[in-house]
């Protein structure tokens, strides 16, 4: 060996000792006495640094144990209380630091035996998931011994916990299960078969709104669902083929007949077979008729009693073919033009409506808002009462156009689309409501277009620019979660629309969520035209420096310039990741990279004045100084140009 | 290398004093150590691979042929030294590695023509965020890095292979090649800025 090697290899062992003493020396330190072995020395460090895996002791990973009572961490989330224990995990509230939110994790219980490569497997295709009713995975990961799974945390408890403290009336019930339907349609076209729908597995959120939880997880136990539940009350919600373990015959329809439990539950109270007797209660799974809802409460409307017992049929093809055709049936069975001879809208109610349906388009476009305001609100009342105050309010708000009526007749004849007879009142109602959001987000009014966006979620939750112009307010507002939830509903209803993904995937950027976000303006750009990829190539890098602005704040500068890389990659004219990336070399004391990069973007956009400061900071530092003080004379006259 | 407790130094004391004596029951010990070594080093390789694989084969099926293999490979060797042994054993859990990789993961590996796994079929592309300067993740990377390992220069591949591949602890791989503690910090350093330099010009 060389004097030098040995050199190097005496100072590589100072700064190894260092190290370890928690410090670590820069090479310029070690370096005092052979300023010469800087660079090498600076190499030789990064690479110990980017192979420090391999000086890890490699272990076997196998038993998971428990929690200890004083790990306080797993990952980076703190572990703050527990909040759920089933028999093979338990969930943790927890605090995510890095995003500052608070987050569920659930940690396998040391007794527990999980194949833990199959668990994460799945894990990571749950998290692929994207839907406002099904619980969002966040991130999946292990410690030394230990996978977890982190989720977004619902804290307002389970249908079980609702169905036991007040049970949903017949028409909340029904809207429950069109919900949880739906997002059930969502996973089943993506591949999964939930297998274990339960109302302890259906949290609600504190809108009311319910979301599926569990999703595939139970699936990577190692035990199947059938053995390892074989109690009277998980057994109730199985389906006959599930329990007889027929795993061929499990699929969409399997998740409906339990999701028909669910509905008989909520209906009447009780379940469709009723004994303490696991066995007698098997035998009736497979073989006994349900005694019928209604003669339990005779309240249950005769057609809901129907769809509940087709979707509990024995044989699965006796069942609806999928979740959505579930969801479609019971809309129609409580959608008002459906309710024969108990409909709460009478024939004078819906001459009312259609002058006042009418009367929104006219004042649409005349612009009389106020009063049109007051018309929906007394409409939307319409639903609940036809006779009353509500009545009289609608009679008074339109009394209150009466001037305008003669206008009103002629422009009727011009309003097809809203005094159509197909659409329902909340319909249109719904859409008068969502482009006066609409109109009122172009002229930077969030307030009033929340209002009008929720109204219209509200009036008609089939509306997807309604769930869009929503989630655009949440995230105008700061609100990503929310931003996100609304953005999925959007796209659950509408597949088509790129910028419904391109906003989607900005939310879930901000969520921290960045792979996802890439994953959906690539779905987004799947949809455009020819002449918009490009546009989205340039969201996709706005994701990356977003995730690499995010980095660098928690000190990743490698990870913050990978994504970085990745940007430029993607879009080689975005100044943006150039600037960053520059900012990050300066940070790494690397100025003459910095310099091109803030010259980069100064090329790609001149008239960035924070580009031209930037620049001149790290000219500056490489003592560059009469080219810094051009870079930042220039920085002035942009500043000043722009600011008049 | 970390402390590989357990008195894993008590072991390799025991099988170099029983090779001296003339012991051949120590290569059947070898053996055994480097079927165990290989099962942690694949089960490490095949992170996040092992469900995919799960379709065709068990598993344990995979790791079980790997394992046969490498004891027949193995016990066709005549040692002359524990160390020679190690080394010679070391090379074949590479190589199993290398295998394993290839085959049922790489390029042609049947586990790509498989889309039954919920593969999301809609991504028009994949992305991989993967840091560069991390442990392999891809069975790709994974395998490149064996390849490295095998290429580096004589003496940085033994210490390699003794520390990394069949886990023994630097004091115990410098009593078994009979040099100092020093020389192998300074081989195991070197080696591991030769495999940074080799991976990392790969990756750029």
């Amino acid at each position: 060996m060389s004097s030098t090697e040995s050199k190097i290899f005496d100072l590589i062992e100072q700064w190894e000792a260092s190290c370890k003493d928690g410090f670590a020396p820069k090479p310029e330190e070690l370096c005092v006495d052979c300023p010469e072995l800087i660079p090498v020395l600076t190499r030789r460090i990064q690479a110990l640094r980017a192979t420090e895996w391999m000086d890890k002791e490699i272990v076997l990973e196998t038993a998971h144990a428990e929690p200890q009572p004083s790990l306080k961490k797993v990952g980076r989330y703190e572990l703050i209380e527990i909040i759920g224990k089933g028999a093979f995990a338990e969930v943790w509230k927890a605090n995510d630091p890095e995003l500052d939110r608070l987050v569920a994790v659930k940690l396998p219980k040391a007794n527990a035996t999980f194949h833990s490569e199959s668990f994460l497997e799945e894990a990571r295709k749950v998290a692929r998931l994207l839907h406002s009713g099904i619980v969002s995975v966040h991130d999946v990961g292990r410690t030394q011994n230990q996978w977890f799974i982190v989720s977004e945390l619902m804290e307002s408890g389970s249908l079980a916990a609702r169905i036991k403290a007040n049970r949903p009336s017949h028409d909340e019930s029904v809207r429950l299960v069109i919900q949880i339907a739906e997002a059930l349609h969502y996973a089943h076209r993506q591949g999964f078969i939930h297998r274990d729908i339960k109302p302890q597995n259906i949290l609600i959120d504190e809108n009311g709104n319910p979301k599926i939880t569990d999703f595939g997880i139970a699936l990577s136990e190692t035990q199947p669902v059938a053995q390892r539940s074989r109690t009277a009350g998980t057994l109730a919600y199985m389906s006959p083929e599930q329990g007889q373990n027929q795993t061929e015959k499990i699929d969409a329809r399997t998740d409906i007949y339990s999701l028909g439990v669910v509905l008989y539950e909520l209906l009447s109270g009780r379940l469709p077979f009723v004994t303490d007797d696991a066995m007698e209660l098997f035998a009736a799974v497979l073989s006994q008729a349900p005694r019928t809802p209604r003669t339990i409460d005779q309240t249950i409307p005769v057609e809901i009693e129907r769809l509940c017992l087709k979707a509990i049929a024995k044989n699965p093809a006796d069942r609806f073919s999928t979740a959505q055709d579930f969801a479609d049936e019971l809309r129609k069975a409580i959608s008002p033009t459906n309710q024969n001879g108990r409909s709460r809208f009478g024939f004078g109610s819906v001459l009312l409506f259609a002058i006042a349906t009418s009367a929104f388009g006219f004042w649409w476009f005349n612009g009389l808002t106020q009063k049109r305001n007051e018309v929906i609100r007394n409409t939307s009342n319409l639903t609940d009462s036809i006779s009353g105050p509500a009545l009289g309010r609608v009679v008074q708000a339109l009394d209150a156009t009466k001037s305008d009526l003669a206008d009103l007749q002629k422009n009727l004849t011009e309003l097809p689309a809203i005094s159509g007879e197909q659409k329902t009142q909340q319909e249109a109602s719904a859409e008068l409501a969502t482009q006066m959001g609409r109109k009122a987000l172009d002229s930077g009014d969030q307030t009033t277009a929340f209002t009008e966006f929720n109204r219209a979620t509200e009036l008609n939750d089939r509306l997807p620019a309604a769930w869009h112009g929503r989630g655009v307010v949440h995230f105008n507002q700061g609100k990503f979660a929310e931003a996100t939830a609304d953005l999925q509903k959007a796209i659950t209803l509408e597949t088509q629309k790129p910028e419904y993904f391109k906003n989607l995937a900005f939310a879930l950027a901000k969520n921290g969520q960045h792979d996802d976000a890439v994953k959906q303006i690539l779905i987004g750009q799947s949809k455009t035209t020819l002449a918009e990829r490009d546009e989205y190539k340039r969201y996709v890098a706005q994701v990356y420096d977003s995730r690499a602005a995010q980095r660098t704040k928690n000190g990743f500068h490698d990870g913050a310039l990978a994504d970085l890389e990745e940007a430029i990659r993607w879009d080689d004219s975005f100044p943006g990741a150039f600037d960053s990336r520059g900012a990050i070399h300066f940070n790494l004391k690397q100025h003459e990279q910095a310099v091109a990069d803030f010259t980069k973007a100064i090329e790609l956009d001149p008239n960035r004045h924070d580009y031209f400061v930037h620049r001149g900071h790290a000219l500056t530092a490489l003592g560059r100084i009469s080219e810094a003080q051009a870079a930042y004379e220039k920085a002035r006259q942009l500043e000043r140009a722009n600011g008049e | 290398m970390e402390q590989s407790e357990q008195g894993a130094t008590t072991q390799l004391a025991n099988w170099l004093e029983r090779h001296r004596n003339g012991d051949d029951s120590a290569k059947a010990s070898i053996i055994a150590h480097a079927c165990d070594r290989l099962r942690v080093l694949a089960s490490k390789m095949l992170r996040g691979n092992f469900a995919r694989l799960a379709r065709w084969e068990e598993t344990d099926d995979v790791l079980q042929h790997a394992l046969i293999r490498l004891h027949r490979s193995l016990a066709k060797i005549q040692p002359e030294s524990v160390a020679q042994f190690m080394g010679l054993s070391a090379t074949q859990i590479r190589r199993t590695l290398i295998d394993l990789a290839r085959h049922h993961f790489g390029a042609e590996g049947a586990a790509n023509f498989h889309h039954s796994d919920g593969h999301q079929s809609e991504m028009p592309r994949q992305v991989d965020l993967q840091p560069s300067n991390d442990e392999p993740e891809s069975l790709v990377a994974w395998s490149a890095f064996h390849e490295a390992v095998e290429n580096l220069p004589e003496d940085e591949k033994q210490v390699f292979s003794l520390v990394w591949y069949e886990g023994l602890t630097h004091v115990e791989t410098a009593e078994l090649l009979g040099v100092t503690e020093r020389t192998i910090r300074r081989r195991w350093q070197s080696a591991r800025f030769l495999l940074h330099q080799v991976l990392g010009e790969d990756q750029e």
